[in-house]
């Protein structure tokens, strides 16, 4: 690292002008995401105050859509459906954090065919979540070959828990690797002179695992989790190829997609992806202030 | 560690990107691949139709150089097809003049005020099967004119079973044979998806009920419908119909029953061609047949599939679309198109063509099924219909919820969706 040249105000000035430049810069991408996203967002949660009438124009009815899904007649599946969603991150997050992190520790141990095992682990993450939902949908058939290996009988698509866990199973199989890599990333920016000085103490493996790797891998940890939590928030593909929410599998996604484009309701469909909207938001909310505060503000004076 | 100034001329480069961003964006609302060399009637219809629908074209464009036909192929997924119809019908557009509709699109299409009314005698005439021309109707008038159709009949192995059973009760009275010979002994389509609804409606209908009447009031809420869902619910509680089978769709069920593992089987007229081709695949070729779907206590019912012609009602070129709506619809056409897909159209004469039927045993059950059916529910809100059916229907075969619940919780629930659209 170079020691500054410059004095502070030469240095002030060239901040600014790089400042105008990033602003430049990001012009286009900020124009790009007014127009695809602002602007629907917008008009999704303008036209939630209206009706969905047949062969009328739509009239203003206020907060009646939100009534309808929060504590009206649609309220059952609503609160299914959010239940559903809440479950499969829970579940499918925590699995995944913890496969995740085991993947992750082992391909970051150096042996031979490292590159291999890294390569075939980010497979399933690389598939489309489609193409990796009609897979498993084939492979959960009655006559499929999970059924056949495990020698069970299970019908996955015949009752309410062997649909939930098929679909839980089939996405922490598909977003572990990517937890993993997002890990791999940062065990592999902790510097080994660590573990050695703590070996010499006489620190345990577990020790240096408690105390220098979690620790130091955490904020690397808490993107992943961040991440997949939003990202598992708006769950739609996977059930909806896999079981087309048979059996209590609806996710929020799907009860908006089904009523938006499927009912043709734009104003029940808009309340609904509102809500939705809201409450992942909420949920990152809570998470970036509860996990990771620091994660996104590196302490100042970090040298970089 | 200091960083020079960025130079003059990557700031302009910066500023000239984002004015191209913005005229990108805006410039590709306008030009879409439109120009078919100089048609002026536009068909969309999904890849999946099956036939030759290129060369019908081929043939009307060359005897009608003036209303020139271009195809535009839809999604295979009726989901997809509708959605891509939709956008275009609710933007005015016209873009596309002639659609190839579901048969339970119509009610909403045309209340929704996307279609143009059709002649009933030029396009609905005592030509086509009566059961067809019903999904071309709604509130009395003809929306869509009637073209691929087709109902579920009941196949059976026929090396197995002497007398095909015409009731519910007779085909209980089969499956000990399902029993000995280890095969199970019904299946349909109970996965929860739109196939539920038809077998929904079949079986309620074949019980004597309905689930919306020809009013548009909703009447699932009785014994004949709980009846009808009392032979799926009890056929899976008692082991007639696989648990299985609360995943098939049409696929499935016709792999099982060519696999000889079913005696007994709702299908379409498709699986008929599917299950008779010569190979390894199937284990049942010559061994089936097929039979009008039994009832409770009687015949029973089937429901209605199938494509319609539709004119929108934002089409520029009307009178050109009519006259390709009708070239389509056309008995030789219609002949034709039944030899190369072997699926059942809506020309009724066609049946009586000796030659074609000969090579085409399944027709002639089709059409012998043809003559007892009811459609699916017709309302403008069949979407929300059909979810509500496939939901509480799924919740009561997998044991969720008992017949009872099922069909009360189905009543309201369809009160409120069909709410304000009731009624001619």
């Amino acid at each position: 690292m170079s020691a500054p040249s410059a004095s502070a105000r030469a240095r002030r000035g060239e901040r600014a002008a790089e400042r105008r430049l990033a602003f430049w810069l990001l012009v286009p991408a900020l124009a790009a995401l007014g127009l695809v996203v602002a602007y629907p967002v917008a008009s999704a949660v303008y036209r939630s105050f209206f009706d969905d009438p047949i062969g009328a124009e739509p009239s203003f009815v206020g907060l009646a859509n939100y009534a309808q899904a929060l504590i009206g007649h649609d309220r059952e599946e609503f609160y299914a459906a959010l239940s559903n969603t809440v479950f499969f991150t829970a579940v499918s997050v925590v699995l995944e954090t913890l496969i995740g992190l085991g993947m992750a520790l082992v391909m970051h141990r150096a042996f031979r065919g490292r590159g291999i095992v890294r390569a075939a682990v980010l497979l399933p993450w690389a598939l489309p979540t489609a193409v990796s939902a009609v897979m498993w949908g084939w492979m959960l058939q009655p006559d499929g070959i999970v059924n056949a290996l495990t020698g069970a009988e299970v019908v996955w698509g015949g009752g309410e828990w062997p649909a939930k866990w098929s679909i839980v199973f089939a996405e922490v199989w598909k977003t572990a690797p990517f937890v993993a890599i997002l890990i791999l990333a940062g065990l592999q920016t902790i510097p080994p002179h660590l573990y050695e000085a703590a070996a010499m103490d006489g620190a345990s493996a577990w020790r240096r695992f408690t105390s220098i790797t979690l620790p130091l891998a955490k904020p690397a940890l808490v993107v992943a989790v961040l991440f997949r939590t939003l990202d598992a928030l708006r769950m739609y593909d996977l059930p909806q190829i896999l079981t087309g929410g048979a059996n209590d599998t609806a996710t929020l996604s799907m009860l908006v997609v089904q009523a938006a484009t499927g009912e043709l309701k734009q104003g029940y469909g808009g309340a609904l992806s509102t809500i939705t909207f809201l409450f992942v938001f909420g949920c990152a909310f809570l998470l970036i202030r509860t996990l990771g505060a620091n994660v996104f503000r590196p302490a100042e004076g970090a040298s970089r | 560690m200091g960083r020079p100034r960025p130079p003059a001329r990557i700031r302009t480069a910066a500023a000239a990107l984002a004015a191209l961003a913005l005229t990108g964006a805006a410039g590709c609302a306008g030009s879409l691949p439109d120009a078919g060399e100089g048609a002026v009637v536009t068909f969309a219809v999904t890849r999946a139709s099956g036939g030759n629908m290129a060369g019908i074209i081929e043939d009307f464009n060359e005897a009608n150089p003036d209303a020139k036909v271009r195809l535009v192929h839809l999604a295979a997924d009726a989901d997809a097809q509708r959605t891509a119809m939709v956008q275009d019908l609710q933007a005015r557009t016209g873009r596309y003049d002639v659609l190839y509709t579901d048969a339970v699109w119509t009610a909403e299409f045309a209340a929704r005020g996307w279609l143009e009314p059709l002649d009933a005698e030029r396009f609905a005439g005592s030509d086509i099967l009566p059961a067809a021309a019903e999904t071309g109707m709604y509130r009395g008038r003809l929306y869509a004119a009637p073209f691929a159709t087709g109902t579920g009949m009941l196949y059976y192995r026929s090396d197995l079973v002497e007398d095909p059973p015409t009731t519910w009760e007779e085909l209980i009275e089969g499956c000990p044979i399902a029993e000995a010979e280890g095969m199970d002994c019904y299946a349909g389509q109970l996965s929860r998806y739109e196939g539920l609804t038809v077998n929904a409606t079949e079986a309620i209908a074949s019980a004597g009920g309905e689930i919306i009447d020809e009013r548009g009031r909703v009447v699932v809420d009785s014994a004949e419908a709980r009846a009808g869902l009392g032979f799926l619910v009890d056929g899976l509680r008692e082991g007639r119909i696989p648990r299985a089978a609360l995943t098939y769709m049409e696929d499935e069920s016709r792999l099982a029953f060519q696999r000889g593992e079913l005696l007994f089987m709702r299908n379409w007229a498709f699986a008929w061609p599917a299950m008779q081709e010569p190979g390894p695949e199937s284990e049942v070729q010559g061994r089936f047949d097929a039979v009008p779907l039994p009832g409770d206590g009687g015949p029973g019912t089937g429901t209605l599939g199938g494509n319609n012609l539709a004119l929108s009602a934002y089409s520029g070129h009307k009178e050109e679309a009519l006259r390709f709506i009708e070239y389509l619809q056309s008995e030789s056409v219609q002949r034709d198109w039944m030899a190369e897909t072997n699926t059942p159209t809506s020309w009724a004469s066609n049946y009586g063509d000796e030659e074609l039927m000969a090579g085409a045993p399944h027709l002639v059950r089709q059409y012998a099924a043809l003559q007892s059916v009811q459609p699916r529910p017709v309302s403008p809100r069949y979407n929300d219909v059909t979810n509500a059916v496939q939901r509480h229907v799924h919740a009561a075969l997998t044991g969720e919820k008992s017949v009872d619940e099922a069909v009360t919780d189905l009543q309201e629930e369809l009160e409120t969706a069909v709410e304000g659209v009731a009624g001619p």
